[in-house]
């Protein structure tokens, strides 16, 4: 038995290595880890990470954020708004062929703006209040708001524009007579086809395993840097670090998903044959403190948590690499305010609000709740608490699965104390991070945990959205950064830098500070 | 029939918990920012708007159909999304049955034929170390013996990244590569299929070989051995007719909860190994409370338990008379 | 029929007179065979240094606090070394003092989960046993459901509805656990409610409660030990799994699962994160079953699902 399985394992490292050899020589194929399964690869239905990646790269919006998050022209060449803006007009690219072959017309921008209102997945979210008609002159197309939105552009470019013919000649029964599912059915079963016109087409999806994407050769950007493009992506699913890191060093992996801890990425980074880049994202962590549940309704309470959270324990050891942050919105997004009050540790300073606060003496214990399996969390969550017991309070930590945490989230009463989350960019606007976190119709989601609920904040955060002077904007954005740090309702504790780890040979990573679009696998190439 | 019920009650079980998992998957599918006209269009698409038991009946009226539903995860039928994991759930499942199969009884019997032997002492130790240790260290150190440390065994996965999928027949890679005639992707699934499955066997071969050693020197001490030798009957003869065929009838009823724990063990198992199998999606769905996932796992392991029962009685009357005879009056 | 019934009674206190002989002279003859064994001997003492380690924790750990709400990250990762006997854990915390500390999870879990379930168990399976009929069925079947299904992913149905935590755990898993022990007693209910003593306890009009827990109950004594020890085993098994799979103590208490879980995460530089706890869970699984397996032959149990 034993013999045998030697010799097995002999003769499969012989035709493994020679397999590697072979490839070599061969089209050029990248491989990456991902932490989570795509769940689907429709554009209108899909809104977490690994899902926004495909979208990025199988799909063409008609806008697309450049490092300094600006939107430049993808399908579109040129767009116009009016004044009051209401009425956005775009010209539709000429000549940009979807992967089936036919043309991407202003009637398939159309079609799918109709197609994600009608589906409300994904990202309809962003549209379904606002656009109201949608119209197609030649190859412009006209979106008509009923109020003005001002990042209703930088929202497009989640609008991943999908092939109208062959989602309609896909289509099953559904709500709509005309395209009955709009080919919803179709999409989520398929595991080779996909509607777009993107720079990468789905080659094949074994769930539970690897996805894996090929270049489309018609793509009307060209391929500049030729054969050193990447042919093929397969993302594979690997949730253990262990392995990841194994295969990375082996040459197996060449590129490391930005899931990761910090250490893992410490040890990839010592290996010869890669390195770690690291760039700051647009995701930012907080401990989000509930502002409607005892303790932590009193703002003393929470100033206390702010003054006890050991910063530099976060930014030096735990998170090293990571940045300071200054209030809700991060650095990397325009309309940042940088200079809102900004907490430090000083145990001194949490004992004189504790004092301060109604509940003192007797403070009720704290409940911080923090996502399974994300070690870093669980590190700062456990110095709170013991920065807290040397001031006695207790703060009870719990690790829940993350479908528990988004359930408590819906109501105040079932809302922790603390949530310790993170909260990315959906479009490069401090109002992403606002709207979401902090206007009263945004509650009950895992963004908006504080239960603020304050009057004035929600009518400067309407003010914003449909000012569409950049300066006046400004200065509401600055005000209004400058209140919700007054009132407490986090303790923000850094903005997370985005690592992931690369072979050398991998050239053109391009950092975007909106979620997925860094993972543009156009940019890259190999230098081998 | 009896089968049957217990399927019934299986059923309202898992949809009870299913049911009272609290909270709103259809809010956790369409992500943070769903509005909750969205979410209330999606709760009526999967039919959560309706009474429960109304909910259970076109639950089960769907389950004839072969329609669990539509998971929320992966927005696409929960059958389609199982018979893609499934294979692999079962080819790890059946190669630890043939590891406890091979290693277990044959151990065992030697064990109970020389009784207090170096090898008896032995199986005493594998049983009483494959019971107590649990499944996921045996895999984890297995990982860091074999693919850490000596470098042979492939970490996770059922096949590498560079061996390409053989044309899928049975959904068994080891059965697909054979056929396809493919000797180095068989090679390359063995090896990755080596770890996974012992961890698993690991207690299932702890208790087939205790059961086994026990029965055989029960068998060796009846009276009839004794006057089968006695009248010269020859010893092989005597060992194969008299000794193994009874003695194999306790190991082959606790077949089925061997099983039974298998199909528990593959839960940790798979989950050390990133085996895309269907235990990790069933863990997948239980951590995002996707409950038409979570059902559609559950009733497939209760189908396979009962299905694996009802084979073992058959198997246990074939080789046991007596049990026949008692079943059919 | 009246001189029938005397005879009886004075059987029936016979009975009782030789049943106390015989179990004394049982318990020397147990104890000479238990002690005779050395694999009972070791399971027996394994058992038992881990219940005193536990109770004794924090006056046996060089670092009781680090049990606690404890962070100290510039000492994080040492491997093993005079100081740290298992090295130290992402937080700087000693392994050594976490690990006994997590026996005490460990075993509470098992204590807890078979207090609840054993009673529980025990209760139904003598009323099954004993009545028979419908009331059997319906217990039975309903033990037959729950045993279709592997007890961890039953637990972990019913965990995932709650909060993650080790008390909820503990109830999901005892939620399960107490058909195991009713199949056991219903079947030796049933084996024994037809032996004399039974009957004749029936005809001098015995209540039912009495008949259940007077004359059969005792006579379940042995073989409910035995599977208790062994349980206990099991149960930690499980509970280990569950709190591997992310249902287990909340931090910072130390649970030996849950340490595993986040060691596993950096293997294999960081190899005594995970070898330590896992060695330690093994050490005391093994330790009650060793102990079982003695008490088995100790008693001489042959009964069924034991």
């Amino acid at each position: 038995m034993k013999r045998r399985s030697t010799v097995i394992i002999a003769v499969l490292a012989l035709v493994l290595g020679f397999a590697c050899f072979t490839l070599a020589a061969g089209p050029n194929i990248l491989t990456m880890s991902c932490n989570q399964e795509f769940g689907t690869i429709d554009p209108q239905r899909g809104n977490d990470w690994t899902e926004s990646m495909a979208m990025v790269n199988v799909y063409d919006a008609l806008v697309f954020p450049n490092t300094a998050g600006d939107m430049e022209p993808k399908l579109a060449t040129a767009w116009d708004a009016t004044p009051d803006g209401l009425i956005y007009t775009f010209t539709v690219r000429e000549g940009v062929k979807f992967h089936d072959g036919s043309e991407v017309t202003a009637e398939d921008v159309k079609f799918t703006m109709e197609r994600a209102l009608a589906l409300k997945e994904g990202y309809s979210w962003l549209w379904a209040d606002v656009v109201e008609e949608v119209t197609v002159e030649g190859n412009t197309v006209t979106f008509r708001l009923n109020k003005p939105f001002a990042p209703f552009l930088s929202t497009l470019a989640w609008l991943f524009v999908a092939n109208k013919d062959l989602c309609l000649a896909n289509k099953k029964p559904g709500d709509s007579p005309e395209y009955g599912d709009y080919g919803a059915e179709w999409l989520s079963v398929t595991t080779t086809e996909d509607v777009g016109s993107g720079p990468y087409t789905l080659k094949a999806w074994d769930r539970g395993r690897e996805i894996v994407f090929a270049r489309f050769g018609d793509y009307f950007e060209g391929w500049p840097q030729s054969d050193k493009s990447i042919d093929e992506v397969h993302v594979l699913l690997i949730r253990e670090n262990a392995t990841v890191r194994t295969m990375f060093k082996k040459g197996e992996m060449t590129i490391v998903e930005h899931w990761r801890t910090y250490s893992d990425y410490e040890e990839m980074d010592s290996y010869p044959n890669g390195h770690v880049i690291s760039f700051m994202s647009p995701e930012e962590l907080s401990f989000k403190i509930n502002t409607k549940r005892a303790p932590t309704d009193c703002i003393h309470i929470r100033r206390m948590l702010a003054w006890a959270m050991d910063y530099d324990a976060v930014l030096n050891i735990i998170e090293p690499g990571s940045g300071k942050t200054r209030g809700p919105v991060p650095n990397v997004i325009p309309g940042h305010n940088p200079r809102v009050f900004s907490y430090y540790m000083d145990l001194d300073k949490a004992r004189e609000e504790m004092e301060q606060s109604k509940y003192y003496p007797n403070i009720p214990p704290i409940l911080a709740v923090a996502p399974t399996g994300l070690e870093n969390r669980r590190k700062m969550a456990l110095r709170l608490q013991e920065n807290l017991a040397t001031l006695g309070v207790t703060l009870n930590i719990s690790m829940e699965l993350w479908g528990r945490m988004t359930d408590l989230a819906t109501t105040p009463e079932t809302t922790p104390n603390i949530m310790i989350t993170s909260v990315s960019a959906n479009y490069p606007d401090p109002d992403t991070y606002l709207y979401c976190m902090y206007h009263s119709k945004a509650v009950g989601t895992w963004m908006s945990t504080e239960w603020l609920q304050d009057p004035l904040v929600d009518q400067l955060i309407e003010q914003e959205r449909v000012t569409l002077d950049p300066e006046e904007r400004a200065h509401i954005m600055n005000v209004l950064q400058h209140i919700i740090v007054e009132r407490c309702p986090d303790v923000y504790v850094y903005v997370m830098p985005l690592r992931a780890a690369i072979q050398d040979y991998l050239k053109g990573f391009t950092p975007r500070p909106v979620m997925s679009f860094y993972y543009y696998y156009h940019d890259w190439w190999y230098e081998k | 029939m009896y089968s049957i019920l217990v399927l019934v009650g299986l059923s309202v079980l898992i949809f009870i918990i299913a049911r009272i998992l609290p909270g709103d998957p259809a809010r956790l599918a369409l992500g943070p920012f769903a509005s909750q006209e969205m979410v209330a269009r999606l709760r009526h698409r999967m039919g959560m708007d309706q009474p429960l038991y109304l909910q259970y009946v076109a639950y089960v009226g769907g389950i004839f159909h072969g329609d669990l539903g539509l998971s929320f995860q992966t927005r696409r039928s929960v059958s389609l999304d199982i018979a893609h994991y499934l294979p692999a759930t079962f080819e790890l499942v059946l190669v630890a049955i043939i590891w406890v199969l091979i290693i277990g009884v044959p151990f065992g019997v030697l064990a109970g034929r020389y009784k207090d032997s170096w090898l008896d002492n032995i199986s005493r130790v594998v049983a009483f170390v494959g019971v107590a240790v649990p499944p996921f260290v045996v895999g984890l150190i297995g990982q860091l013996i074999f693919s850490y440390g000596l470098g042979i065994l492939p970490t996770t996965g059922r096949l590498s990244l560079l061996t390409p999928m053989p044309p899928a027949r049975t959904g068994l890679l080891i059965l697909d590569s054979l056929i396809a005639g493919n000797f180095s992707a068989f090679g390359d699934a063995l090896s990755h299929i080596l770890l996974p499955s012992l961890a698993i066997a690991m207690t299932g071969i702890g208790q087939i070989t205790r059961l086994t050693r026990g029965s055989v020197s029960d068998v060796l001490g009846k009276d009839y051995i004794e006057a089968a030798r006695a009248f010269g009957i020859p010893n092989r003869y005597v060992t194969f007719k008299y000794m193994l065929k009874p003695s194999f009838i306790p190991p082959l009823t606790i077949l089925g909860l061997t099983f039974a724990s298998e199909l528990g063990n593959a839960f940790l198992v798979e989950q050390v190994f990133s085996w895309p199998g269907m235990a990790k999606y069933g863990i997948q769905a239980i951590l995002r409370k996707d409950f038409n996932a979570v059902m559609g796992v559950i009733l497939i392991i209760g189908l396979a338990f009962v299905a694996v029962n009802f084979i073992v009685d058959v198997l246990a009357g074939y080789v046991d008379p007596r049990i026949r005879i008692q079943e059919e009056s | 029929m009246t001189a029938d019934e005397s005879t009886f009674s004075s059987v029936g206190s016979e009975i009782t007179v030789t049943r106390w002989a015989s179990f004394k002279d049982q318990v020397g003859r147990s104890w000479y065979r238990f002690s005779r064994n050395p694999i009972s001997l070791a399971g027996g003492s394994m058992v038992l240094l881990v219940i005193v380690l536990a109770i004794l924790a924090p006056y046996v750990t060089p670092y009781p606090r680090h049990a606690g709400s404890f962070t100290d990250f510039l000492s994080a990762f040492q491997p093993p070394s005079q100081s740290h006997w298992f090295g130290t854990d992402e937080v700087g915390r000693d392994v050594f003092t976490r690990v006994i500390f997590g026996y005490r999870v460990s075993l509470m879990m098992a204590a807890v989960v078979l207090g609840i379930s054993v009673p529980f168990g025990i209760f139904l399976g003598l009323v099954a046993g004993y009545f028979g009929g419908w009331i059997e069925t319906i217990i039975m079947r309903v033990t037959d459901i729950f045993l279709a299904l592997p007890p961890l992913v039953m637990a972990l149905a019913i965990c995932s509805a709650f909060t993650p935590t080790i008390e909820k755990a503990m109830l999901a898993v005892a939620a399960i656990w107490w058909t195991w022990h009713c199949r056991l007693i219903n079947s030796i209910t049933r084996s024994i409610k037809t032996e004399e003593f039974v009957q004749a306890s029936q005809v001098i009009g015995s209540s039912h409660l009495r008949i259940l827990f007077k004359d059969i109950l005792p006579n379940c004594a042995s073989a409910i030990m035995v599977k208790i020890t062994l349980d206990a085993g099991f149960v930690i098994l499980v509970g280990a799994g569950l709190s591997f799979l992310g249902l287990g103590v909340q931090p910072p208490k130390p649970g030996l699962g849950t340490m595993i879980s986040y060691g596993s995460q950096h293997l294999p530089m960081k190899w005594w994160l995970t070898v330590f706890p896992s060695f330690a869970i093994f050490f005391l699984i093994l330790g009650f079953n060793l102990l079982g397996d003695g008490l088995r032959d100790m008693l001489d149990v042959e009964a069924e699902g034991v």
